[in-house]
């Protein structure tokens, strides 16, 4: 991509965040539930009708919505996204702690679906309509609907529960705890992904240099290798970017389920207890990292894909 | 012995029949050409020679021999003894016949080093001698080069160059020159002709085009709809004929100062 | 007419599944019959956490309340709330990509930019923040994923009515005084609506799924409802002493959903041949 078009792709990623921002910031105002009093029932205080409008003051609450809007912009500008009701720290340092994990997590699971999904794809596309590639369509198909919360509960109930294998809390630091989520993730993944190769690998075979290295003679195993995967897998770049980005905001459900302590799991509980500098924290953050996965993707797709790059 | 030989072929594609009962055959050093409209079965004569009928077609019936051997029933090792080797084929286009993602240099890299052994730089030296003598200037900026990068002419001498690098005996050639422009076809058509009197190269050339079919050919061959329904020696075919369809196609060569430009 | 009828009873796959499908139907519908009278939502502590036996084939949960027939009503939640869901995204959605492509200009504009910003954003995050923020319940959560999901939908009638907006029949039926509701209705409209019928078909199980999801994270469905996914959510804390309170609503959410995406790929078989 040239200067020109990156600096276009940032200016629409300003324009959603603007949008987003507003969106999140408006769903806040609207919802019922008042802030300044989630302030002192976090704490356990029944706080009086004059706490409450005190606070309330102290927040700006009383401002009006545009004012509260612009003020909010501008403190998360300069890197203040407020401070958590719930937890009383700076919404930014509970965001960055958590944002490892949840990372950690989002790589491994992904590390994991690359690992079966290209193989099975690929032996899937090569033996097309034999029973090894129906076999492998029929486990591609339950991968796609078996729910990942009840799978994760299935595999706490059999490994943990049943074997005592591995632990039933993720503590998040140690490998073994990262092991259950990271499967659980990776299986819906994995078979979305295996679909998508088996087609890019298929449509690949058929193209007409598969015919021209026949005709010189270049053996299948290196026209599959050397060819056509690398060509398929190109493709499945931008659904990679699309992927990961997803699963940095999305994992809040087997987080959840394995009490493991990334963003997902913080989200969620800052939506129940309507801490909203938090959950607007949140929302910003999970969309400018998907945006700019989006586009180092984009970028880097150009720089790999001569066409791309070179083509008038 | 003829080097290669069709007897009686048949082409299906499932329960349906494409080619009908094709018979050919050509000796050393000879051209043939095969002229039809498209969907007369043409491409799918030479695809079977191949042994790259597409999509699930295949020869029900009849042999195909090339220098005794018989090709319908080659292991992909013996194949690939072959193929590249002993037998070249050139596309319609040969740029979309590469890889598109990759060098053209690496491309024709891949090839020699699959068919003799030789070092990478051997190799790439090799492609770009070859590329050279087919008149191509700048060999190395050519081999540095993605095919969709390259013109239509350039891409085709390319695939001629790769097509002979190993000096084949049979010459397969799929509508070479359909996709270019006058000069170029005429330039391309030239350097066929020179590569049967330089190498003896026999060659199959598929066209649709008779202007192109009676320069080059020996023999013609004139099918339709999955038949042959003409063949005879190029003297014959354009004069002596009496074969309707033949003289179909003749009528619509373009003539110039009342004399047509065959 | 016999000729589309008989494409569809040809196809093995889509007579098994709507077989199936209907079967799921009947048991939501029957449900009271079904368990015997049993009120999914009323139990006595006396009976909680008891394994399955005769009494209750599926054991009771933490309540006492039987999880047979809680399982039963689920579908009644599940198959409701995800047509209810389904529905919306495709009126909502097919609704709003014909007026964008059919007007262009400025309405183009502002509806394909909302669109870009719900899709520049992983959409379980937007759902789970929208249905929190405006309160749990199923309303909300159908609400919630329907403005992450519409977009879909309207790119693609988008640019399917772009396909015929300037053909010569389209502008033949404009000059010749044909009026806007006209144009949208019997020229627009039908273009779109074949491959919207697939793509809401295949979209069943996963909407499913994903309104099971909030539910599971207490965004959905509120107890005492016999929802599958609040089911599951509740049966947490019982692994150890109670699997069977999270087996049977997990099997049924995952038979339930395999049997829609089945029937949602054998339609886009049947409607759509160019797909393998």
């Amino acid at each position: 991509m040239n200067k020109n078009q990156i600096l276009s792709r940032l200016l629409q990623m300003l324009i959603v965040l603007i949008g987003i921002s507003f969106l999140t910031f408006l769903l806040t105002y609207l919802s019922p539930g008042d802030p300044a009093r989630n302030l002192f029932t976090a704490s356990g205080i029944m706080p009086t009708t004059e706490q409450i409008e005190e606070t309330r003051e102290i927040l700006g609450l009383n401002k009006p919505f545009f004012i509260q809007y612009k003020d909010w912009v501008l403190n998360c500008l300069q890197g203040n996204f407020g401070e958590s009701f719930m937890l009383h720290k700076p919404v930014s340092e509970l965001l960055m702690a958590r944002l490892w994990p949840t990372l950690k997590l989002t790589l491994a699971s992904t590390i994991l679906m690359l690992l079966f999904s290209v193989p099975l794809g690929v032996i899937s596309a090569v033996h097309h309509n034999k029973p090894i590639d129906y076999f492998v369509r029929a486990i591609t198909f339950f991968g796609v609907s078996i729910p990942n919360f009840w799978l994760g509960l299935m595999l706490i109930l059999v490994f943990c529960v049943k074997m005592g294998l591995l632990p039933v809390v993720s503590s998040g630091a140690d490998l073994e705890s990262l092991i259950l989520p990271a499967v659980t993730l990776a299986v819906a993944m994995t078979a979305k992904y295996t679909r998508q190769v088996r087609t890019a690998v298929l449509e690949e075979l058929h193209s007409d240099y598969v015919i021209g290295a026949r005709a010189r003679g270049i053996s299948e195993k290196k026209i599959l290798w050397c060819n056509v995967l690398p060509n398929s897998l190109l493709p499945l770049i931008t659904m990679l970017g699309l992927s990961i980005g997803s699963l940095l905001g999305g994992t809040s459900v087997v987080e959840i389920i394995f009490s493991y302590p990334g963003l997902g799991n913080l989200a969620v509980a800052a939506i129940t207890s309507a801490d909203y500098f938090l959950v607007q924290g949140y929302v910003l953050w999970v969309s400018v990292i998907y945006m700019l996965i989006n586009l180092i993707v984009d970028i880097s797709y150009y720089y790999v894909d001569p066409r791309m790059r070179l083509r008038r | 012995m003829s080097l290669l030989e069709l007897k009686n072929v048949d082409i299906s594609y499932g329960k349906n029949l494409t080619v009908k009962n094709c018979s050919l055959s050509l000796e050393k050093g000879e051209i043939c050409s095969i002229v039809g409209e498209s969907g007369s079965g043409k491409t799918t004569v030479i695809r079977a020679i191949m042994g790259l009928l597409p999509g699930g077609g295949r020869v029900s019936a009849g042999s195909i021999t090339y220098d005794g051997t018989d090709l319908l029933n080659l292991t992909d090792e013996e194949w690939r003894g072959l193929r590249g080797l002993d037998v070249s084929m050139i596309f319609q286009d040969s740029g979309t016949m590469m890889n598109q993602t990759r060098l053209i240099g690496d491309s024709y890299v891949e090839y020699i080093i699959t068919h003799e052994k030789l070092s990478r730089k051997a190799a790439w030296a090799k492609g770009v001698e070859m590329i050279e003598r087919m008149r191509l200037p700048d060999g190395d900026r050519i081999m540095r080069s993605y095919p969709f990068q390259l013109s239509g002419g350039q891409r085709q001498r390319v695939g001629i160059a790769m097509g002979m690098t190993y000096q084949p005996r049979l010459l397969l050639a799929d509508e070479p020159t359909s996709a270019l422009d006058v000069t170029t076809q005429a330039q391309i058509v030239r350097q066929f002709m020179e590569l049967r009197d330089e190498y003896g190269t026999s060659i199959v050339i598929v066209t649709h085009n008779l202007g192109v079919a009676a320069y080059m050919g020996d023999k013609i061959v004139v099918m339709k709809h999955g038949e042959v329904v003409d063949r005879g020696e190029r003297d014959y075919i354009l004069h002596q004929s009496t074969n309707p369809y033949t003289k179909l196609l003749l009528d619509a060569v373009p003539t110039l100062g009342g004399r047509r430009y065959v | 007419m016999d000729a589309t009828k008989n494409r569809f009873l040809s196809n093995r796959g889509f007579v098994l599944f709507g077989i199936l499908a209907s079967i799921i139907v009947l048991i939501a519908i029957f449900a009271p019959m079904l368990s015997g009278g049993i009120d999914p939502e009323a139990g006595s502590l006396e009976c909680a956490i008891k394994p399955p036996d005769a009494e209750h084939i599926f054991g009771t949960d933490k309540m006492g309340r039987d999880v047979y027939a809680r399982v039963l009503y689920g579908a009644r939640i599940s198959l409701s709330s995800t047509f209810i869901l389904v529905t919306l995204i495709f009126v909502v959605g097919t609704a709003l990509g014909v007026v964008s492509g059919y007007f262009g200009g400025w309405v183009d504009a502002t509806i394909m930019r909302l669109a870009d910003m719900m899709i520049a954003f992983p959409g379980l995050v937007l759902a789970i923040a929208v249905a929190g923020m405006m309160g749990p319940s199923m309303r909300n959560a159908i609400i919630a994923i329907m403005l992450v999901t519409w977009p879909k939908y309207a790119r693609m009638a988008r640019s399917l009515v772009l396909k015929v907006r300037h053909t010569d029949y389209v502008d033949a039926a404009i000059v010749t005084g044909s009026g806007t509701w006209r144009m949208l209705w019997k020229y627009m409209l039908p273009n779109t609506i074949t491959t919207l019928v697939i793509t809401a078909a295949t979209d069943i199980g996963s909407m499913m799924m994903e309104l099971a999801a909030l539910s599971f994270l207490g965004f959905g469905a509120q107890p005492p409802a016999a929802e599958w996914g609040a089911m599951l959510n509740e049966s947490r804390d019982f692994m150890q002493s109670a699997p069977w309170m999270m087996i049977y609503p997990g099997m049924a959410i995952f038979i339930t959903v395999v049997v829609f995406n089945m029937l949602g790929d054998n339609l886009r078989d049947i409607l759509d041949p160019r797909e393998e």
